[in-house]
């Protein structure tokens, strides 16, 4: 092995799917006791500025050294120059990742996977249903839905988390109730809560949206998907009219290394976001 | 193009020849330990024809160590470091049909599988001539002639050699192969050599045949198969089978630092390991054995069928060999085909 030259690393960076761009930490909000949203800007500005990417795809982030690992861009491309993600703490990267300072060095390989539909959705409402982390795919397509309003009937988000405390975006909430409506719930509220108590699905259940010409959009637990879905069909949903983003775990991102494939389906290319109607034809095996 | 012999005692003439703008690598010591490909710079005395490899032809296409970079952490100037992948062209010989049907199975994957092309496999499978030799000895696990068309898959080749005792027959499959066969101690066959490589052929072919239902088996296979519960009454989950075999080339990728240097590369990885695909919060999609070694015949013989057209198992025999506990790959599709286990 010897060092390139530059021409030579330019080629590379562009035909090798392996190789991280740098990119600086610009900005780091807490979101909840175990959750923080990173803001990161690459360090090439040519790239800064032709960077694009849509709601739904995923990035893999390095922490060097510690190793990488797959998170949903949280951000919309309709607000170009940075990307933002969210990141729950449960192992060894996140952890790494919790403990960077702003001003820190990542690399970031984006963006990889599909996409929302979001094109099909014109003239439709659209209810997001999401729960806990989920919420971090859901926040990039509801943030360009709400860039490009006029494209979309009414939007309505309904947002579950175990306690007050464990809600994220919370400094956004005034911003999407201004054009779309906010339902929020807490499986166990505290003494300032005034929102509302009880599951994801059962407050969809109260709050019963008719299926005609309405798009739903699930993401979050499998258990608060599962029932989600039984009670979307409830009220007459079709397959086709509900989408989610699936996980699996992932290590190269692009269809190589084998490990997040559900039968023929591999979730790094063919997804991560499905709708029903496609994932019932998938294996039992997620 | 036209067929050649070659005497067994100019072997050594040609593969210098070759080792002038090529490193040749060949299979190297199956009696004397490990038996792996090795760079023998044409110096070397090797019986190119002896007999099917331990180590299948991943081991050169993807290392189990595979620097994908490395990174220099030192404050201000950090950079990445790009292994130089304009690599020599590489010759690899005497690898057998079943070795290059296995690497028609990887080009798939690794060209073609989702929208990017992988840069490292590229790199040295774009610059590699495979000189196959036909098999005249097959081992007791083989089975490629039950799952795949032998005359198809040579055309995977780009020369194909035959032993015929004291000469070896060359025949160039490609033209990148015919560039191969350069030098004034190639001569036409006689028709004897025709016959006689023609009747290695037919000994070949003639193996007998397992009940199979070709790539009908990606229709007829169930996922509820008892078999599976089976098999994995046994398996002990070592992942032996799949280091092993030619096709299987899962991986994983790691960091190592040492000082201030970061090294990025991967190593093989197998789904017959629990934490394969083990997530956050303990949700494990395939946590039992039995799902796993669904996913290892299932992958090889439904879902690469459904992707590529292509059943991706070579019948090679290697995990038939390898497998601890003898498990056997062979009455697992034979039970498929509806012959009892
Ligand atoms: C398409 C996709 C989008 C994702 N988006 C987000 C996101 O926006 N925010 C977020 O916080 N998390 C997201 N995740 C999950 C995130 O990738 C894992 O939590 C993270 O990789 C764990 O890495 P770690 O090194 O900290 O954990 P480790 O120390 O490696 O392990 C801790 C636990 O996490 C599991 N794990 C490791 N890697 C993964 C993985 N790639 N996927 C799932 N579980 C894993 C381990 O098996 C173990 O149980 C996403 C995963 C996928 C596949
Ligand atoms: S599954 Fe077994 S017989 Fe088939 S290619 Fe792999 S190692 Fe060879
Ligand atoms: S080699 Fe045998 S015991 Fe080991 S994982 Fe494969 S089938 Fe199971
Ligand atoms: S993450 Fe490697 S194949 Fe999907």
């Amino acid at each position: 092995m010897s060092i390139d030259t530059e021409q030579m690393k330019i080629e590379m960076q562009t035909q090798n799917p392996y190789l991280p761009q740098l990119a600086v930490v610009e900005k780091i909000i807490k979101e909840t006791w175990d959750t923080k949203t990173f803001r990161t800007v690459f360090l090439d500005e040519g790239l800064r500025e032709t960077f694009t990417y849509e709601p739904g795809q995923f990035q893999e982030v390095s922490v060097f050294g510690a190793g990488e690992s797959t998170f949903c861009l949280a951000s919309t491309p309709t607000r170009q120059g940075y990307v933002e993600f969210s990141v729950k703490r449960v192992g060894v990267v996140t952890d790494a990742l919790h403990d960077l300072s702003e001003g820190s060095i990542v690399g970031v390989r984006a963006p990889f996977g599909n996409w929302f539909p979001y094109e099909e959705w014109k003239g439709k409402d659209l209810w997001f249903i999401g729960g806990g982390i989920g919420m971090a795919p859901m926040r990039s397509i509801l943030n360009f839905c709400l860039d490009n309003r006029s494209d979309y009937g009414e939007i309505a988000t309904i947002y579950g988390a175990r306690t007050p405390g464990d809600l994220c975006y919370k400094d956004e909430f005034d911003e999407w109730r201004k054009t779309s409506a906010l339902y929020l719930t807490v499986d166990a509220g505290d003494e300032n809560w005034l929102g509302n108590v009880g599951f994801v699905p059962a407050y969809l259940m109260d709050l019963a949206p008719k299926p005609e010409n309405v798009i739903a959009i699930t993401c979050g637990p499998p258990i608060m998907i599962k029932f989600v879905l039984q009670n979307l069909k409830e009220l007459g949903f079709q397959d086709e009219q509900i989408y989610t983003t699936l996980e699996m775990k992932m290590k190269c991102g692009v269809g190589k290394c084998g490990r997040c494939n559900i039968g023929t389906k591999f979730v790094c290319i063919d997804g991560p976001v499905f709708s029903f109607a496609e994932i019932k034809d998938l294996p039992p095996e997620f | 193009m036209a067929d050649k012999v070659i005497a067994k005692t100019d072997l050594r003439k040609w593969l210098a020849g070759m080792a002038a703008d090529h490193d040749v690598i060949a299979p190297i010591g199956r009696e004397a330990g490990p038996a792996t490909w090795k760079d023998i710079n044409g110096t070397q005395d090797i019986d190119i024809t002896a007999n099917q490899m331990v180590m299948a032809a991943k081991e050169f296409l993807l290392p189990v160590h595979d620097v994908l970079f490395r990174f220099h952490t030192r404050k201000g100037e950090e950079r990445l470091e790009v292994p130089d992948l304009t690599n020599k062209s590489t010759v690899m010989i005497g690898l057998r049909l079943c070795d290059v049907r296995a690497i028609s199975v990887l080009d798939a994957v690794y060209y073609n599988q989702g929208p990017f092309r992988d840069a490292y496999y590229a790199a040295r499978r774009d610059k590699l001539a495979l000189v196959a030799a036909v098999c005249d000895d097959p081992r007791w696990s083989c089975f490629c002639t039950t799952v795949g068309d032998l005359k198809e898959w040579k055309l995977g080749a780009d020369v194909l050699i035959t032993d015929l005792g004291d000469k070896i027959y060359v025949q160039p499959v490609t033209e990148k192969g015919e560039g191969l066969l350069q030098g004034d101690f190639f001569s036409s066959p006689s028709e004897d050599d025709v016959r006689k490589k023609s009747e290695v052929w037919a000994n070949l072919l003639a193996l007998p045949k397992r009940p199979f239902a070709g790539k009908d088996i990606s229709k007829i296979v169930s996922w509820d198969d008892p078999v599976w519960e089976e098999q994995a009454r046994k398996c002990i989950g070592c992942g032996i089978c799949t280091f092993m075999c030619p096709t299987c080339s899962c991986f994983d990728i790691q960091d190592e630092t040492t000082g201030s240097v970061i090294e990025r590369y991967r190593c093989r990885d197998t789904c017959q390991f629990s934490d394969f695909t083990m997530m956050g919060a303990g949700h494990n999609p395939r946590p039992e054995k039995k799902m796993r070694v669904r996913q290892r015949v299932l992958h090889k013989f439904k879902y690469q069928v459904e992707q590529f057209d292509l059943i991706g198992c070579t019948g090679c025999g290697r995990c038939v060999e390898s497998c601890p506990v003898n498990i056997d790959i062979r009455g697992i599709v034979s039970h498929i085909a509806a012959e009892p286990l």
